[in-house]
């Protein structure tokens, strides 16, 4: 059971301890709990996976500048900041596969409501923590559809109780949390100079071409992710991008951005038997 | 009209990863930042979500010096605002277009300031594009508008649906914007209103001149799509970074066109919710 998980003896313990006295608890809020419930899902323990890692070594490959003739276009190249993008991707897998392992100690079909955070430790050092609820699946697990009577790997969604439920009760199953990571640089050439000095209001295509093709690289990403795993789509549940430049000589700037975009991939699956959800009703709530 | 996505630098890869997306292929695979109520509202609405599809245009958007003590609309700051927020909007559209999206539903169009540069601006339109799953919309005619690009709509998921109930149908997110410099009151003037409630009437009149020429130009862009009607509408000020006196009036909503004759929805069942949210 331990073999190959890299969890220490104290997570072990406690995973073993849970799953031998039968304590079931779980992150869940109240109404993610009885939405959950309403579709089979109980939750049986939670769990988490933790790594703290060094990002030392960004990468470094030139701003694309110089072997394009000194031309002015395109000169974004995503190879060069692989080693950093590789580590950020590591730690994110990292935690995810630890929380994994130990739902699967538990003997979980999967994990519900995963927070995913990641805090800057100082000196390079960074802390990938994915907290999340493991739960079983019901009725729905016993052989319906496509879905098997035991989840060789748990399936892993950002979406709390009530999100899953709609989705199973709608004939959809969340897969996995897919993410895409992008990162790219561009170099400040005359072009940009002159635009962003300009005394006319006016685009700055290179800028633009910088965000547009990292936020295109990260989606591609996702997709491609989701894809390996099986997944008929994305819900993408948060898109980030941060823009900064650097100097690394005098009347030399370059700008990099960085995009990034998580969610959970969602598969449709066939549900022979089970009645057609009731169509959406029209509610007034008082309040 | 088509867009020939060329013309707006949509780089290859981004057009064959799209290309590739099209739905009835084998790779069909969709994304979307749609929440799970949306997906599934918009799903229950008989609409297909395809791709998620963004435009985005960074922008030097300097200074226009305006007279001190004038009232007066800065119409090169208007201008770029406009052709900033176009270029974002179009570009999003040409790659719905791509997909062979119907339209592009719960678009967001934001504007951020850059802390990289001065001036620099990021315009960006980010929605979902989908496909309807019947051909004709129940009026008979098509879902896309007289542009004859994907319609767009900045209506949530849960909007979209109740709209689509009630017999409308989106025909595209309509805009306008003022940027206005307001005058500073005379020396004399504020003296005099020392100690004073009083109606300051360049102010008020400024105040109207800008928003009714923003609420105006989104006016004329709906009767440019033939629409019946503007849902939706938020009027906003924007003070962005030009100081106190210069700011810009936004409005923006959705054209709507009728489906059918009647547009009464079932009566709502009252509910009392168990949470306290």
């Amino acid at each position: 059971m331990t073999a190959g998980s890299g969890l220490p003896q104290i997570a072990l313990d406690r995973i073993a301890r849970a799953s031998a006295s039968g304590v079931r608890t779980s992150l869940l809020s109240v109404p993610s709990a009885v939405s959950a419930h309403a579709v089979g899902i109980s939750p049986i323990g939670e769990v988490m996976g933790c790594i703290v890692q060094h990002i030392g070594w960004q990468g470094w490959a030139g701003c694309g500048y110089w072997g394009n003739g000194f031309g002015q276009v395109r000169s974004t190249s995503f190879g060069s900041y692989q080693p950093y993008v590789d580590a950020v991707r590591h730690g994110y897998d990292t935690a995810l596969a630890r929380l994994s392992d130990e739902a699967r100690m538990l003997g979980a079909d999967g994990i519900i409501d995963v927070r995913i955070t990641v805090t800057h430790l100082g000196r390079d050092n960074h802390e990938f923590v994915a907290l999340g609820s493991a739960v079983r699946l019901g009725d729905e697990r016993s052989g319906i559809g496509n879905i098997p009577k035991a989840l060789p790997v748990p399936f892993l969604t950002e979406l709390p109780g009530a999100d899953v439920a709609k989705l199973m009760l709608h004939g959809w199953m969340p897969t996995s949390i897919v993410y895409g990571i992008a990162l790219a640089i561009r170099h400040d050439d005359w072009m940009t100079y002159s635009q962003t000095r300009s005394w006319t209001n006016q685009e700055v295509s290179g800028f633009t071409e910088l965000t547009s093709n990292v936020r295109r690289q990260s989606r591609r990403i996702v997709t491609a992710q989701a894809g390996q795993k099986g997944a008929g789509g994305v819900l993408i549940t948060t898109s980030t991008m941060r823009v900064w430049e650097q100097e690394p000589s005098d009347g030399h700037r370059d700008h990099l951005a960085e995009a990034r975009m998580f969610g959970t991939g969602v598969v449709q699956f066939p549900r022979p038997g089970v009645p057609k959800p009731p169509r959406t009703l029209n509610f007034l709530p008082l309040r | 009209m088509t867009i020939d996505p060329n013309a707006l630098g949509i780089p290859q890869d981004a057009l064959r990863r799209l290309s590739a997306m099209r739905p009835g292929q084998a790779t069909s695979m969709f994304t979307s930042d749609l929440s799970v109520n949306e997906f599934l509202l918009v799903r229950e609405a008989g609409f297909r979500p395809l791709g998620l599809v963004f435009g985005s245009s960074i922008y030097h958007v300097g200074f226009q010096a305006g007279r001190w003590s004038k009232n007066q609309e800065m119409t090169t700051l208007s201008g770029a605002m406009y052709h900033a927020r176009e270029l974002a909007m179009t570009r999003m559209e040409a790659e719905a277009d791509v997909l062979g999206a119907d339209g592009v539903v719960a678009v967001r169009l934001e504007i951020e300031f850059k802390e990289f540069g001065s001036d620099l601006a990021e315009f960006t339109a980010v929605g979902t594009a989908v496909k309807a799953d019947t051909a004709a919309a129940p009026d008979g005619f098509g879902w896309k508008p007289n542009t004859g690009k994907p319609f767009t709509s900045d209506l949530s998921g849960q909007d979209f649906w109740t709209l689509l109930q009630a017999g409308y149908a989106p025909l595209g997110l309509v805009m306008g914007t003022c940027v206005y410099h307001i005058a500073h009151q005379k020396f004399s003037q504020s003296f005099s209103n020392i100690g004073q409630n009083v109606e300051i009437p360049q102010f008020t009149e400024a105040l109207y001149d800008a928003r009714e020429l923003a609420m105006s130009r989104m006016q004329a862009e709906g009767e440019a799509l033939h629409a019946e009607g503007i849902v939706g509408v938020n009027l906003l000020s924007l003070p962005h970074r030009w100081g106190g006196h210069t700011t810009e009036f936004f409005a923006v909503g959705t054209a709507v066109r009728p489906l059918r004759a009647d547009h009464s929805i079932p009566t709502p069942q009252l509910m009392l919710p168990l949470a306290d949210r």
